[in-house]
């Protein structure tokens, strides 16, 4: 006989996992297991602290994703085995890499918008101190908005 | 074909309405042999090439801007770039657009053909160098008081020159947050604004 081992799953986020395993059609139970402190996760991983978590796939408590140093491994005994396999965790997987996909594009579309906010917010900087520059030296000031550009043009008196 | 020629560019500014009278587009040329003390913009004397743009390109550029009032040429000196853009006079000019200049010589200092056809393309030249002893705030479109402003034809015979509230600097703030300061601000504006960009965040 040959050593078959599934080691962890490269799926390291709980929040993605979760929504796959709905998706898969499967209603998990997360629990905490404390006092393993070594299974911390890893970069990127929605997971933290120093506890482990275990995903129960049913009522049994039979069949478990558990998470291991790099990704949560499937854990299933008896008929469970039969069930939870290698091509429903593949299903699974692709769940994942697709609510994983969607939470890379959220945390890009926020990070996005953090950064058009900062930039509006820095023009809106610009625009009143000089503002307040030009009235300190007596100018009028007319104020156009032109193909996103504000545009000051300050009037005095010449003479 | 004279169209192939190419304007030695050093900026360009869509709209402006600082330099020169109404709305226009201003060219800032590069190169210039002038190098008055205290220029505005010492980094457009050297002659070497900065942006090189056909005169047919620069042209469909400008008028892609219409409707403006006119085009100013500034610098660097436009003077000495005066074939191309006597040629980039010419085509603007059938889309009746008013033509200015800012040039550092004076007029009679501008002998060569090429230079005089652009003065005849003209309607408002400003002469002469910048002289730093003579720099006084507030004169229309001068930075010193030695400088003129000539009407070189009709189209502007009616303009209001005289003492009064004109534009004379603009600040244009891009959507990204960079900033350009044109036309003649005065000192303490510059000062102001050096302050200002200080305290920013």
């Amino acid at each position: 006989m040959s050593a078959y081992i599934q080691l962890a799953t490269p799926m390291t986020s709980v929040e993605c996992l979760l929504d796959a395993l709905a998706d898969v059609g499967c209603s998990p139970v997360v629990a905490q297991v404390a006092g393993q402190s070594g299974t911390r996760a890893t970069a990127g991983s929605s997971q933290s602290g120093a506890t482990s978590q275990v995903i129960n796939l049913d009522s049994t408590g039979t069949a478990s994703l558990v998470w291991a140093p790099t990704g949560f491994r499937l854990e299933a005994r008896g008929a469970a085995a039969s069930k939870f396999e290698q091509s429903w965790l593949r299903k699974v997987a692709e769940r994942y890499d697709f609510h994983r996909a969607a939470k890379e594009q959220r945390l890009a579309d926020g990070q996005r918008l953090a950064a058009e906010e900062e930039r509006r917010r820095l023009v809106e900087a610009q625009r009143h101190a000089v503002i307040e520059a030009a009235k300190k030296q007596g100018y009028r000031i007319e104020e156009r908005q032109e193909q996103g550009c504000i545009r000051l043009v300050l009037s005095k008196r010449v003479y | 074909m004279r169209d192939d020629h190419v304007v030695n560019v050093a900026r360009c500014l869509l709209r402006s309405s600082t330099n020169g009278p109404g709305e226009r587009f201003v060219l800032w040329v590069q190169g210039c042999p002038l190098h008055c003390p205290g220029c505005w913009n010492p980094d457009t004397w050297s002659p070497s090439p900065r942006e090189l743009i056909r005169v047919t390109a620069l042209g469909n550029q400008i008028l892609e801007e219409m409707p403006i009032d006119g085009v100013t040429f500034t610098g660097g000196e436009p003077f000495a770039q005066a074939e191309v853009l006597a040629e980039l006079a010419e085509r603007l000019r059938t889309h009746d657009l008013s033509l200015m200049a800012f040039t550092g010589y004076e007029l009679e200092e501008l002998t060569d053909h090429h230079q005089q056809r652009l003065l005849g393309l003209l309607d408002i030249v400003v002469t002469g160098r910048f002289i730093r002893e003579m720099k006084a705030d507030g004169l229309l479109w001068r930075g010193s008081s030695n400088q003129k402003v000539h009407l070189l034809s009709d189209r502007h015979r009616g303009l209001d020159m005289s003492a009064g509230d004109h534009p004379i600097a603009e600040i244009v703030i891009t959507d990204i947050g960079t900033s350009v300061v044109t036309g003649f601000p005065d000192a303490g504006l510059l000062h102001e604004l050096g302050t200002a960009r200080k305290s920013q965040p």
